[in-house]
């Protein structure tokens, strides 16, 4: 039985907060049809428990206001103290922090936890239009690249050595 | 020595594990509380004001999105009231879909505050997270819990079309029904849910409980034949019997300084006359099992019996044994429901807009939900009225950590603020819905 890779988009649907899950949305329309990556696109960290079976591969993508520029991307391998500042939000749904410590306590977390966090100006990006910033816009298919780039070397790590 | 410190204030400046940003501060002089402050900065939202001029058609819609957690309850209190304006009846098969759904948001938002956010401050745990760390024990209660939530939130994602901020529900009944191999494959996982909910009363009924009863005026809804959810008069323990045509005379709205949300209570005969926390009442499953206990089905109530907890019960602590047993009382109702459905002849029921006013009150897990419309004869809204249960509980809120505080000053400040957050969590706040969450501050002490 072949190991899911699961991909999670988290944010909310409306600003540049949305990033990951219109990478998430670009990404899967590139997918093979037997793929085994399956793609979701989440709000918070509540739901994420609900995917998680302690198995295969989990890359999330999420926006962070890190004061970093624009639309650059941070690699994150979990754990990593710098996920605190991911989704911080709602108190009454967990955090997506909260959330990877909740699954790796209760054994639902991936051995390979990988997180894409994308820079996102605070400032300039929460704002309730419908879609990204023209620039975030921009950086989608390139970071989708950089993402496809890592699970083809996960997955000459993760290849049975002959 | 010095002289004993005349004043101290204990301030909360975040409260955890509620929805929504919001405070509370104390005022101690001379080892007496001066005065208490629950306050809620989370900024107005403004629903009321984007609902007019809109269709009604539109409401459900709009108004789910008031809040992630009880989205259902929103749709519920504001298609009743529109379909009382416009003169809609339901069938039967389209009634019992909307308690489903209900039955479904029930569980999904009981078993989170229970096991997520409430059961962490019995046991001396910062949150969940530290709860399920402690123990393989308390790892695998956590599991079971998210299991049985997730059994919740499969209904409302079948009959609300998506988990989040649904958008099945219609004017009329739904846009889609589900069919009965739908309904069916939500069975396995309800079945296994009673069993943890059972379980799950058994165990919560054992938590330390603080001694901390009072005179709580409880108001919930009451229906002739069932536990209520979507129907019913309002009714308490005091002589409060009324229609929610009748709400407005009996409950009253009004504006607070240190909240940016409007607090209710009850309308005094003498207005202008009022001490601090008058008028008071106290709504969601605590204030629905003393009421109407009696109402639900057998098994729950001797459930509740088996607990040995003396109901009805004037203890706010209790309230995570009443959530329990309403758990039950939802994945119980549910499966009744899916096992007799019968697939309606339309998924909604054809009608004409009309003018007129609507009112209606359903039980949101936290408490009751009042709504009131007013439309004009194409069915566009002239006005919006939304006061939801946080709002209801304010008030009472703010009396319970009034109460609390004398024993509050006694501890450092961060025992005092996880005593004062575990009073608050006692009704499952929803502070964005009521925009009316918490930052702690004791002034004086």
């Amino acid at each position: 039985m072949i190991a899911p890779i699961r991909i999670v988009g988290v944010g909310s649907p409306n600003g540049d907060d949305a990033v990951g899950r219109e990478i998430v949305r670009y990404l899967r329309g590139r997918l093979a049809e037997n793929s085994n990556i399956e793609c979701f696109e989440i709000e918070g960290g509540q739901r994420l428990l609900e995917l998680l079976d302690g198995r295969g591969t989990l890359i999330l993508i999420d926006a962070i206001t890190n004061g970093g520029l624009h639309g650059t991307v941070e690699r994150i391998k979990w754990p990593d103290s710098r996920l605190e500042t991911l989704s911080p939000g709602s108190t009454h749904a967990l955090r997506l922090a909260e959330a990877l410590q909740l699954a790796a306590a209760l054994g639902l977390l991936p051995p390979e936890t990988m997180i894409f966090a994308i820079a996102i100006d605070a400032s300039a990006s929460l704002g309730h239009r419908a879609g990204l910033s023209l620039e975030l816009a921009c950086r989608v298919p390139e970071i989708v690249r950089e993402i496809e780039a890592e699970l083809t070397r996960g997955a000459r790590r993760l290849a049975p050595r002959h | 020595m010095p002289d004993a410190p005349t004043s101290r204030t204990i301030a909360v400046s975040a409260l955890a594990r509620v929805e929504g940003e919001g405070a509370f501060t104390i005022r101690m002089r001379d080892g007496q509380v001066e005065g208490v402050e629950f306050r809620i900065f989370e900024p107005p939202r403004f629903y009321e004001a984007f609902l007019r001029g809109r269709s009604a058609m539109e409401v459900p819609d709009i108004t789910a999105r008031i809040c992630g957690i009880c989205p259902v309850a929103y749709q519920m209190s504001s298609v009743h009231a529109v379909e009382n304006i416009f003169g809609i009846t339901l069938p039967p098969e389209l009634r019992a879909l909307r308690r489903l759904l209900y039955c479904g948001e029930w569980i999904e938002s009981h078993v989170l505050h229970i096991f997520m956010l409430h059961v962490p401050d019995f046991l001396g745990y910062e949150s969940a997270v530290a709860l399920a760390q402690a123990s393989p024990e308390n790892a695998d209660l956590v599991r079971r819990a998210l299991r049985l939530k997730k059994a919740g939130n499969q209904i409302v994602r079948l009959l609300g079309g998506r988990e989040i901020h649904p958008i099945n529900v219609r004017i009329g009944g739904f846009y889609r029904a589900p069919k009965p191999e739908e309904l069916a494959a939500l069975r396995p996982e309800l079945e296994w849910g009673r069993a943890m909910a059972l379980n799950a009363i058994a165990w919560a009924a054992k938590l330390p409980f603080p001694d901390f009863e009072d005179d709580y005026e409880f108001v919930a809804l009451r229906h002739p034949n069932e536990y209520p959810m979507n129907e019913g008069r309002l009714v308490s323990n005091r002589d409060l019997d009324i229609s929610a045509e009748e709400y407005p005379d009996h409950f009253e709205e009004y504006q607070v300084p240190h909240s940016n949300a409007l607090q209710s209570r009850r309308k005094s005969l003498s207005p202008g006359d009022r001490g601090q926390g008058e008028g008071a009442y106290f709504v969601g499953p605590l204030a629905r099992w003393n009421l109407d206990a009696d109402k639900a089905p057998a098994s729950v109530q001797e459930a509740a019996a088996k607990t040995g907890i003396i109901f009805p019960n004037r203890n706010p602590f209790v309230s995570v044994v009443a959530r329990a047993l309403e758990v039950l009382v939802a994945v119980g109702e549910a499966l009744r429901i899916i096992a007799e459905y019968k697939p309606p002849a339309a998924p909604a029921v054809e009608f004409q807009p009309r003018a007129g006013v609507g009112h209606a009150i359903t039980e949101a897990p936290r408490g009751i939900l009042y709504h009131r419309y007013e439309t004009d004869s194409a069915g566009m809204l002239k006005n919006a009225t939304i006061i939801p249960p946080t709002s209801q509980n304010q008030l009472q809120m703010e009396r319970d950590l009034a109460r609390l505080a004398p024993e509050l000053i006694k501890l450092p400040d961060e025992q005092a603020k996880l005593r004062a957050e575990h009073a608050i969590r006692n009704y499952d706040p929803c502070i964005s819905c009521a925009t009316h969450f918490l930052k702690f501050k004791v002034e004086g002490r």
